[in-house]
């Protein structure tokens, strides 16, 4: 008899094992090389708004156990010149990358986002994903490489493909260019609202981008340029002596985190001259990659003050609001509600490794999640509004593409447009504990089940299967 | 339909399998003091158990084919360890059953038998409530017992498989245990 029952569970398993083998799973060659975890999965960002009919103000708080405002550097080394702090994977290891907050806002002219929040914008085969395209591939396309010549794929909205489903948005079937050039007049299109701690904040500037086909920049200058000359294999600049009283950081002070927020860190139009590849130059002397400048046009349009102390970065942004940049800024408008998606990333990272929030309604001057608060004087009681508090959470690797697939067991409301993701899982901070835990076990798993799955399930029929062996052999050794 | 048909197999077999383990536990508090409701409670056991898993099978079965796309059921985690917990649901009152019809209702007259059945029956038990409730978390209405989860920082949203480390040492001792019970001959021979 019990040859008999081995012999069926034998065969359930082996049905079962079966069933598992023949379903098709996704990315079963992953690349884990760009698989990180931050050890914090979740954390807060709270927020408040106020606007005058002039301009709009943002205030926000975060926590953050230390404040990452260096970024990109190059050290003197063994007669050269090293690139420290290129955009890494996960934690930069010298702590040189930049906090930064960023927002995107739509005023209800993006499908999906309302819904779905800064999904909308992430999308399979991006930079730092599994599954990244090579750059190769995408200098070849006629439009991202040929024409824009990029060599990495970054946010882009369903909108700006030409996939046959409104949620299908495949990263190589873009619109015409007369065609995106009618969306974004149409004002189909994410404003980006993009604080750097490095890039932008010590002269004043958050950056100011927009996504549609790419993420891109508002206008033609940015508040930061490379310090780097290609062709000499050197900076453009160094630190003007007669100005700060030096030419170059130094590389421990750097890693010991001794240079603070008051003290000159970074490059600017005020504090250089051109690079001197004659000077006496030591082992461990720095010189920042980026250059600070004045931005301009709709670039210029968000200026920033963020400051960190005691484990909290706070940073007040402000902008007109009507910028009168209609197809790279949303105007936000007294009575109206946005759509409005928030992210940070701390602890030295960049790219992907940041934390979300589920998409927020923000009213102008009416009631909702968020709402903007009218003052008159020259500047906000800040201490008269209350703070807004989100629950922000590590969102791995999932993307648009993955949530409206079969794989999501919510992708029929997903695609028709009917279900928030806080509809279904929560928003608490509980809640969105569960969702980043979710999406590390997918970057870690990619769905695919463990090892650790079947040798607990087989353990657990071990276990079964011999206790009953063993109690019937040994009811029979008592009774006889 | 084939979630409603889900629905209604699987709370009918939590049902009958809630029947079944109280019958279980009626008729080993009962012992040889109250001998006809040991003998009803152990009628009912039996019956109860064969038709709550036969229900459970029809619940997984149509859960599997008739609920989720099958790329979401086995991609998703808490499809995976609702698969997990369903086995260990089958697999436990599953050997209760055989041991109950192989031995007869002379089952609960064996201490051991009688022990380990009721281990096998608790454990199918807990299986049988933790199914239910993954099964109220994958319809998104939650369930009573999330508090619970909560509280003791349990998340189905991520593998619930064992250590490899304890699931390892276990398969050893029982492997052991079971191949030196093999080995012992009655006193008599």
């Amino acid at each position: 008899m019990l040859r008999k029952s081995a012999i069926i569970l034998l065969l359930f398993f082996g049905l079962l094992a079966t069933t598992f083998s023949i379903t098709p799973v996704r990315a079963q060659e992953a690349d884990d090389s760009l698989v990180w975890i931050p050890e914090e999965l979740t954390t807060e960002l709270k927020v408040k708004v106020a606007y005058n009919g002039q301009d709009i103000l943002w205030l926000f708080e975060w926590p953050a156990e230390r404040a990452y405002f260096y970024h990109d550097i190059v050290v003197y080394q063994d007669g050269g010149w090293v690139r420290y702090g290129a955009s890494p994977v996960g934690s930069q290891e010298f702590g040189l990358y930049e906090d930064r907050l960023t927002f995107l806002v739509d005023p209800g002219t993006v499908q999906g986002f309302a819904t779905q929040g800064c999904y909308a914008a992430c999308h399979d085969q991006m930079r730092f994903l599994n599954d990244e395209l090579d750059e190769a591939t995408i200098a070849a396309h006629p439009l991202l490489g040929e024409t824009m010549g990029r060599t990495d794929l970054r946010k882009y909205l369903a909108d700006s493909r030409t996939g046959a489903e409104w949620w299908e948005a495949p990263w190589d079937e873009i619109k015409s260019p007369e065609e995106l050039k009618a969306l974004r007049e149409a004002g189909v299109f994410l404003d980006f609202w993009h604080w750097r701690a490095h890039r932008g904040n010590p002269i004043g500037y958050a950056d100011d981008q927009y996504v549609l086909e790419f993420r891109n920049n508002d206008g033609t200058r940015a508040a930061y340029a490379t310090n780097w000359d290609s062709d000499a294999g050197q900076p453009r600049f160094m630190f003007d002596p007669d100005q700060v009283g030096f030419v170059a950081l130094n590389w421990d002070r750097l890693n010991n985190f001794e240079y603070t927020q008051d003290d000159v860190y970074y490059l600017s139009t005020d504090n250089v001259v051109p690079f001197d590849p004659d000077h006496n130059w030591q082992e461990g002397d720095v010189i920042p990659r980026r250059f600070l400048q004045q931005p301009e046009g709709s670039q210029a349009s968000i200026t920033a003050d963020g400051r960190w102390a005691d484990g909290v970065w706070r940073l007040e942004l402000r902008r007109a609001m009507d910028t009168g940049f209609p197809t790279t800024d949303h105007a936000l408008i007294e009575g109206r509600t946005y759509n409005v998606g928030f992210a940070i990333h701390k602890n030295a990272t960049g790219s992907r490794w940041h934390y979300i929030s589920h998409p927020q309604k923000v009213g102008i001057g009416i009631p909702a999640a968020i709402s903007a608060v009218r003052f008159n004087d020259a500047a906000p009681d800040w201490n008269a509004i209350p703070w807004t508090t989100l629950p922000m959470y590590y969102p791995g690797q999932i993307t648009w593409d993955w949530l409206t697939s079969d794989a999501h067991p919510g992708a029929p409301e997903m695609r028709l447009d009917s279900r928030t993701c806080r509809d279904c899982h929560g928003e608490d901070s509980a809640a969105v504990w569960k969702m980043a835990q979710a999406a590390q076990h997918h970057e870690l798993h990619e769905g695919r089940l463990s090892a650790n799955w079947w040798l607990t399930l087989i353990g657990g029929f071990v276990f079964l299967f011999g206790g009953t062996i063993v109690a019937l052999n040994l009811a029979k050794y008592k009774e006889v | 339909m084939g979630t409603i048909l889900h629905v209604l197999l699987g709370g009918t077999n939590v049902g009958i399998l809630a029947l079944a383990a109280a019958a279980v536990t009626v008729r080993l508090l009962a012992g040889k003091r109250w001998s006809s409701l040991a003998s009803g409670a152990d009628q009912i056991a039996y019956v109860a158990t064969a038709v709550g898993l036969g229900l459970a099978i029809l619940s997984g079965l149509t859960g599997f084919f008739g609920t989720w796309t099958r790329e979401a059921i086995t991609t998703t985690v808490l499809a995976q360890n609702k698969i997990l917990v369903t086995m260990a649901l089958l697999g436990s009152w599953g050997l209760f059953l055989f041991l109950r019809w192989r031995v007869g209702s002379a089952l609960w007259d064996s201490p051991i038998l009688s022990a380990w059945s009721a281990i096998l029956v608790f454990i199918g038990s807990v299986n049988t409530v933790l199914v239910g409730s993954m099964g109220g978390s994958a319809a998104l209405t939650g369930t009573i017992l999330d508090p619970l989860f909560l509280a003791l920082n349990i998340n189905r949203y991520i593998s619930l498989a064992w250590s490899p480390y304890l699931t390892g040492l276990l398969i050893l001792v029982v492997i052991a245990l079971t191949i030196y019970s093999m080995r012992l001959k009655p006193e008599s021979e």
